[in-house]
């Protein structure tokens, strides 16, 4: 289950691309027709496109078959990327006209091809598009101005990765899941001080634009409001005290090794055995659980007041083409491939868990070794978890590395926090422009 | 750029080799001149010896070891990279890249040259207008001509086949090429032209008869940088091609790529390995040929 968010650490991803063809798309009369053949025997071309690797294209392809053999007046082409490079493909082949009909689209770009109207409104499809099986929570992401433009394709949530074995080595019990911030500060020195200073407590968050936003959940506050930014300079200041002081106190990383933080699991401090909690995702558990011999376990974030900040984070999103000659066809396989338990079954978790809450419980029961403890995990934090929130505003991921960024300058003591959270304020400003 | 630098080494090199040896390096000990040289190169080598040595290095290997060479060789990635990707295997990607780049070469040879005699040579209404407007076009970045290009592909119907990539080649658009071109013809004399028009020669005639066999370093260079500018393009190539069947190198090496960042490094170098070969074949072939160009072209006695 290695899938990344928008909303991780680190996943270094620059939609330069995406800005550039669309700036040139200006250039561009609009108006082209959508490509896609039809020919006169009533038969059917849905073009899908989709990011991912080999693995997932099997997989892919497996649930596509399964769909074809339903619908035989259906034929479905296929076309993958990896990640980057299918960013700036589609915005390519949305800009010029030829949009494939159904196709993933990422967090951090969903607010702008809303915006261009290239994403058909999906709530319209009645019988072939049925979107009730999934929580309403988690299909708030897909929303952009009251319009459902786009379903969930794969759920993760945030979570505290803690390598057990390591704590018993240490001598430190692990935390209770009712955790608090300050309750984490104490456990953190007390694994610093039983190692002799060699292992931290925790991954320093400070750096990670995903936890500061749980942060800001979690004292009741918003990240965005009317697409502009709603955090403040002394919402980061707070944040970034805290950190800091757990990595001054020894709780968190020292900033030496937080510098190293860049998301791949396997390069983690927690990997390394320099920390024994880090702050991720589920769906990268598994990549964690390969990354190290340990054992590992999973924790709800440290809570304020009993809430933790955390909700369902679509690993990726499906769209239609607003241009598609066969809107329908292309929403009954989005159907498919969201609702339908043949789906799931070929898909597997390598998206992140089913979106269809009914079908994803019975694959619970069934599921072994990490993706069992995801379930797990999962099923217990469903309630406590807050509406997933709408799509951030274009610029959102630039403000993923200038967080990275700039909190490294403050951990090695080159800006101190209230310069930093003002540097980063100015950032937010000039690239959340819309 | 590049190869007007490659073309001035060559020339370097033949005026070099003439003279006598031992003095190339006035007032510099000779073993300090050869240990700089070899510094220079290693770093100048090192990850290409760290590609082709990653590429026999078993996964856990390739992040846990930060030595160039594998401890425990294995031949295993290259099968794995070959077979990496479902239905198809990296050679017939290969030949998808062989196809595009050969035709490449061609087009721009056969268009480039074409164009560049007529800017060279020929006297023509707005010649002058017309050269600076196709130097110019150098300046415009890919990402502003994509979406254009590709809309005009689009209605056309060629998405999805190599035409994309090689009918522009037809059309004489690679204006560094021309431009490198003209500049070398215009050294050409022009005594040579009126010999042949003397003789009876029309334009055609003196373009494929005089002009070209002695434009013949340029159209090499231009032979050389055009393959292998063609077969590690990624971005044209990713944006045409949509069929996994009709992928090239580069787009088929970018699927070893995954989603989290974690990549199969091993079965990647390893095919990457194979993806330099080519492009060093050809520029070994051809380089020799580019020597010799320089040193046969022009007037002798």
């Amino acid at each position: 289950m290695k899938v990344p968010v928008a909303h991780g650490r680190g996943h270094r991803r620059t939609l330069l691309g995406v800005a550039a063809v669309f700036a040139a798309a200006s250039l561009v009369a609009a108006g082209c027709s959508s490509g896609g053949s039809d020919s006169s025997d009533g038969k059917v071309t849905l073009n899908f496109s989709w990011w991912g690797d080999d693995t997932r294209a099997k997989v892919t392809q497996d649930a596509i078959d399964l769909f074809v053999k339903q619908h035989p007046t259906i034929t479905v082409k296929t076309q993958y990327a990896p990640f980057g490079p299918y960013g700036t493909k589609l915005a390519t082949q949305v800009s010029g006209g030829n949009a494939p009909d159904l196709f993933q689209i990422d967090r951090s770009y969903q607010s702008q091809y809303a915006g261009e109207g290239v994403l058909a409104d999906l709530g319209k499809y009645g019988s072939a598009l049925k979107l009730d099986g999934i929580d309403a929570n988690f299909l708030a992401s897909g929303k952009f101005d009251n319009k459902q433009i786009a379903v969930p394709f794969g759920q993760t949530t945030q979570v505290i990765v803690v390598d057990t074995t390591k704590l018993q080595q240490l001598g430190v019990t692990a935390p209770q899941p009712t955790w608090t911030w300050q309750d984490l500060q104490t456990w953190g020195e007390q694994v610093h001080s039983k190692s002799g200073g060699k292992v931290s407590g925790m991954a320093d968050p400070g750096g990670t634009w995903g936890a500061f936003q749980s942060w800001q959940y979690q004292h009741g506050k918003q990240m965005y409001a009317d697409g502009k930014p709603a955090f403040t300079q002394a919402d980061l200041e707070s944040f970034w005290n805290f950190t800091l002081g757990m990595s001054k106190s020894g709780a968190a990383t020292p900033a030496n090794v937080t510098a190293t933080i860049n998301g791949v699991p396997a390069d983690e401090p927690l990997a390394k055995g320099l920390a024994t909690a880090e702050w991720d995702y589920d769906s990268v558990f598994a990549s964690y659980v390969g990354a190290t011999k340990d054992q590992l376990a999973i924790l709800p974030l440290p809570s304020v007041d009993g809430k933790t900040g955390m909700f369902a984070a679509p690993s990726m999103l499906l769209s239609v083409s607003s241009r598609s000659k066969h809107p329908t066809e292309a929403a009954e396989l989005l159907n498919f491939l969201v609702n339908d338990s043949a789906a799931a079954g070929a898909l597997g978790t390598g998206r992140g868990l089913f979106p269809n809450t009914q079908v994803r419980a019975t694959l619970a029961g069934s599921a072994t070794g990490p993706a069992k403890q995801v379930y797990e995990y999962e099923a217990s934090v469903q309630s406590s978890m807050i509406p997933s929130p709408p799509a951030p505003p274009k610029g959102d991921s630039d403000l993923l590395a200038a967080m990275t960024r700039i909190y490294q300058g403050v951990t090695a003591g080159q800006q101190s926090v209230s310069a930093g959270a003002k540097a980063f304020m100015q950032q937010a400003q000039s690239s959340i422009t819309s | 750029m590049t190869a007007s630098a490659a073309v001035s080494a060559t020339a370097n090199t033949t005026r070099a080799a003439r003279r006598p040896a031992g003095q190339r390096h006035r007032g510099m000990p000779r073993w300090l001149w050869h240990a700089l040289v070899v510094i220079v190169v290693l770093i100048i080598v090192y990850p290409v010896v760290w590609m082709l040595g990653t590429s026999f290095k078993p996964a856990a290997e390739v992040v846990s070891s930060t030595r160039p060479w594998p401890v425990s060789p294995t031949l295993h990635n290259y099968p794995q990279g070959w077979t990496g990707n479902p239905g198809v295997t990296f050679g017939r990607f290969f030949l998808n890249s062989a196809i595009v780049s050969i035709a490449a070469v061609v087009g721009n040879l056969f268009a480039c040259s074409l164009a560049a005699f007529a800017f060279a040579r020929l006297r023509f209404r707005a010649r002058r207008f017309l050269f600076p407007i196709v130097v110019v076009t150098l300046l415009l970045p890919y990402h502003v001509l994509i979406v254009p290009q590709y809309a005009i592909f689009k209605d056309l119907g060629w998405v999805n086949t190599f035409w994309p990539l090689i009918v522009p080649k037809f059309l004489a658009t690679d204006a560094f090429f021309i431009f490198l071109m003209v500049q070398f013809m215009r050294g050409i004399p022009h005594e040579l032209d009126e010999a042949a028009k003397l003789d009876g020669c029309g334009p055609y005639r003196t373009y494929w008869h005089i002009v070209l066999p002695l434009a013949r370093p340029a159209l090499i260079t231009s032979a050389i940088f055009t393959f292998i500018w063609t077969w590690n393009d990624f971005f044209s190539q990713l944006i045409y091609l949509n069929d996994t069947s009709k992928f090239t190198a580069p787009v088929g090496l970018s699927l070893f790529v995954d989603q989290a960042g974690f990549s199969s490094y091993g079965p990647m170098m390893a095919m990457a390995v194979l993806s330099v070969v080519p492009v060093f074949l050809f520029f070994l072939a051809f380089q020799r040929l580019l020597v010799e160009g320089v040193a046969t072209s022009g007037l002798k006695g």
